[in-house]
């Protein structure tokens, strides 16, 4: 990246921007929680990402998810690929079209990655994910979420360090239900905090 | 036999880890178990015998995101 790039990452804290020049990330899942995760880090600057995604933009995504009207029916990975290259062009972005399976997961995420991002919706696939990544991943740092639908307050939000290099955020009970609903600003409260532990941890400042 | 489930002392009737979710009313297929420290694969629940003195913790998982 030219000087000129550089001019857009001057308010950060001295030196994230060239330390995250040289970091990847892995984010599973480009809803709620990637697509805010994914926009977090790309402003801070994180020089490459690898996005996994199956699902098509629905109207019913936009109250909380980065996506525009003009993008509903895309598939989430292109429409998240061209909203990040808008901030970023020079963010080195790989996206996998692919519902992540136990057949495909071992394929799928890479053997050596900054972070791993786990940003699913659906309980069980969140379960097998990081068991998967728990036991085969074991020396990348694993952040993921459980409870965060409905209007809880903030407070409710937890951080747990569940392991070493593992991490859960979230009330830990608030299923998304039609019932419960999923509002913007809680989504993006728990995304903020997963892509901020991240940046702590690519910037050797998370123990 | 007593187990040390999610860092407390507790009376179980299970003797693997599957019986042991039913028992505590996990859902198998949303819970994260370590048995000893090691993450064990969903599909060794059943075959994974539990013994006393064991330190067992499950994390279950809520949906959405």
């Amino acid at each position: 990246m030219g000087i000129s790039g550089k001019l857009f990452f001057t308010s950060n804290p001295p030196g994230v921007y060239e330390k995250l020049q040289d970091k990847s990330v892995f984010i599973a899942g480009a809803g709620g929680l990637g697509s805010n995760v994914a926009i977090a880090l790309v402003r801070a600057g994180i020089g490459s990402m690898t996005i996994v995604d199956f699902d098509k933009v629905e109207p019913a995504n936009l109250n909380r998810q980065q996506y525009y009207r003009d993008q509903v029916k895309m598939m989430k990975v292109d429409a998240l690929r061209m909203n990040l290259a808008r901030i970023n062009p020079d963010l080195k972005i790989k996206t996998i079209c692919e519902k992540i399976s136990p057949e495909n997961i071992d394929d799928i995420i890479p053997a050596s990655a900054g972070i791993i991002f786990e940003c699913f919706d659906r309980a069980e696939a969140k379960a097998m994910f990081s068991e998967f990544c728990l036991k085969n991943r074991k020396a990348i740092p694993l952040i993921t979420v459980s409870g965060l639908a409905g209007l809880g307050s903030s407070d409710e939000i937890k951080i747990k360090k569940a392991g070493k290099k593992f991490w859960v955020i979230g009330d830990g009970k608030t299923e998304m239900n039609p019932e419960n609903g999923t509002v913007s600003s809680r989504v993006a409260l728990v995304s903020a905090i997963q892509a901020h532990i991240g940046i702590r941890i690519l910037l050797g400042l998370e123990k | 036999m007593k187990i040390i489930l999610n860092g407390k002392s507790k009376n179980v009737e299970a003797k693997n880890l599957q019986a042991l979710l039913l028992e505590l009313k996990f859902d198998p297929e949303r819970a994260l178990v370590s048995l000893n420290g090691n993450v064990v694969e969903k599909k060794k629940f059943s075959k994974t015998a539990l013994s006393d003195g064991d330190k067992v913790d499950v994390f279950s998982f809520v949906g959405g995101g």
